[in-house]
């Protein structure tokens, strides 16, 4: 086992699970790690107490991503849409393994750090403490500038291929508009998925067996990435980076349930 | 053709706001499919003169949100080269972005650069104008990003449609879920696959 100088923050989440045990299964043990917990906002009340009615609803609607909902005969249908049956393929880890679990099992130190936001004054002293110059992102919120600026650089692994595809969902966008699937290893700035680019590499399209799929196949196809540039930075002791062209490309939001059913008709059919 | 439980769910969904929203507007069975009836409806009653219209258009950054949106939509159903013109594009993308980062269009917004808002973020015709001049500018370039953004805001005004909807907007959220309807419809046969059971 190699102990590798490099840390990550890690959340509560199948990517998380993907990065931490896919380096231990390679002998690549990260230096320390953060483990961020989300706890709720003690000033969220209060904040919804000053909202008209109308508003609060906006805000609750779009908190909950409801979508058919108006029918509550539906409701029943809608949360089932939700609540997709685990898959077997692209079970690359275990997706059951609690975090924290792989982490003691491999005497990974590690600081557990609560807080309402990953942008709290809290997180942002976990990662100023930390002992690597680099963190590797696991997800819990877009970083803001206070964390971006607290002396480490952060590399995200991005499932799709920048510039083309920015934002979120970018394997079923990829896949719905151009029938491809990549992932991008970047590090992070302010602007979302604009970070110099360390390394990408396209994915063969994911064999869908229900709708669950894409989001554990982009758990697989990051770490596997992630895994590769590791290797790499452990060779040749620092990480490639080339700059985007922010003009080109786009930024892409999640997808509606409604349009990530084509994807499945056309990865199923093979339109 | 395929089918399947999502979209089923879409159609049946959709079907049934509109069936009760036509009731409300008092013509249950009638205009189902052609959205461009509500749409004048609305327009309308509006009684906006080309010159109060050019003046928002010039004045995007400092007007109200509804005002603009009123504007580039009553224009667009004249001239639907305006939403090529950049100031216009780029003020709904700017709204666009907003509604998918935050789910809320505030009253008024200053220069994107300044990032400043003011106002509510509670007003349902800022929505339902925003998903419709999207719905233009989808129509004229199909770029599937859009109508994403247009599923979106048509189930938010669903969701709030039997508690929030003032009567004078009825024929505005009418004209958006049919012709969205339409668009998933043209969509979904253009790619094998249809809406309906069975």
């Amino acid at each position: 086992m190699k102990v590798v100088n490099l840390g990550l923050l890690l959340v509560d989440s199948p990517r998380s699970k993907a990065y931490i045990q896919k380096l231990v299964k390679h002998s690549l043990i990260p230096q320390e790690a953060i483990f961020f917990a989300k706890e709720k906002s003690e000033n969220s009340n209060s904040k919804r107490a000053s909202m008209s009615s109308v508003e609060n609803a906006i805000v609750r609607a779009f908190n909950g991503r409801k979508y058919f909902l108006y029918d509550p005969k539906l409701k029943h249908n809608a949360v089932m849409i939700g609540n997709y049956a685990k898959p077997t393929k692209y079970l690359s880890f275990d997706v059951d393994e609690p975090v924290t679990v792989t982490l003691e099992k491999h005497d990974i130190p590690y600081h557990k750090v609560r807080a309402p936001s990953i942008n709290d004054q809290r997180v942002i002293e976990a990662v100023r403490k930390a002992r690597p110059e680099h963190l590797v992102f696991c997800g819990g919120g877009i970083l803001r500038t206070a964390i971006l600026g607290a002396g480490k650089k952060f590399i995200h692994i991005h499932p799709g291929k920048v510039p083309e595809y920015r934002g979120s969902h970018c394997i079923e966008w990829s896949v719905l508009e151009g029938n491809s699937c990549w992932a991008s290893a970047i590090f992070m700035s302010e602007e979302i998925d604009e970070g110099d680019l360390i390394a990408q590499q396209d994915f063969p399209l994911p064999e869908l067996e229900n709708n669950n799929v894409a989001a554990l196949y982009s758990s697989h196809i990051r770490s596997e990435l992630l895994i590769k540039i590791v290797k790499s930075f452990v060779q040749e002791g620092s990480f490639p980076s080339a700059m985007q062209d922010p003009k080109v490309g786009r930024t892409y939001y999640k997808m509606h349930p409604a349009l990530t059913n084509l994807i499945f008709h056309e990865l199923r059919t093979g339109c | 053709m395929r089918t399947n439980k999502t979209m089923i769910f879409y159609r049946y969904s959709r079907d049934e706001v509109i069936e009760r929203l036509l009731a409300r507007f008092g013509s249950s069975g009638t205009h189902s499919t052609d959205g461009s009836f509500f749409l004048e409806d609305f327009t309308d009653n509006l009684h906006l003169q080309s010159s109060e219209i050019s003046s928002r258009l010039d004045n995007v950054w400092s007007a109200d949100t509804r005002h603009v949106l009123q504007a580039i939509c009553v224009r667009s159903l004249r001239d639907s080269s305006l939403l090529s013109v950049n100031s216009v594009w780029q003020y709904l993308e700017f709204l666009r972005v907003c509604f998918e980062v935050s789910g809320k269009i505030y009253d008024r917004y200053s220069e994107p650069e300044s990032r400043s808002r003011s106002g509510s973020w509670g007003d349902m015709e800022n929505y339902m104008l925003l998903g419709i001049n999207l719905m233009f500018l989808y129509q004229r370039n199909h770029y599937l990003d859009l109508l994403n953004t247009i599923l979106k805001v048509n189930d938010l005004l669903q969701l709030l449609s039997e508690q929030y909807l003032e009567d004078k907007l009825v024929s505005l959220l009418l004209y958006s879920l049919t012709e969205e309807r339409k668009e998933m419809l043209a969509l979904y046969e253009s790619r094998e696959f249809r809406l309906t059971a069975g």
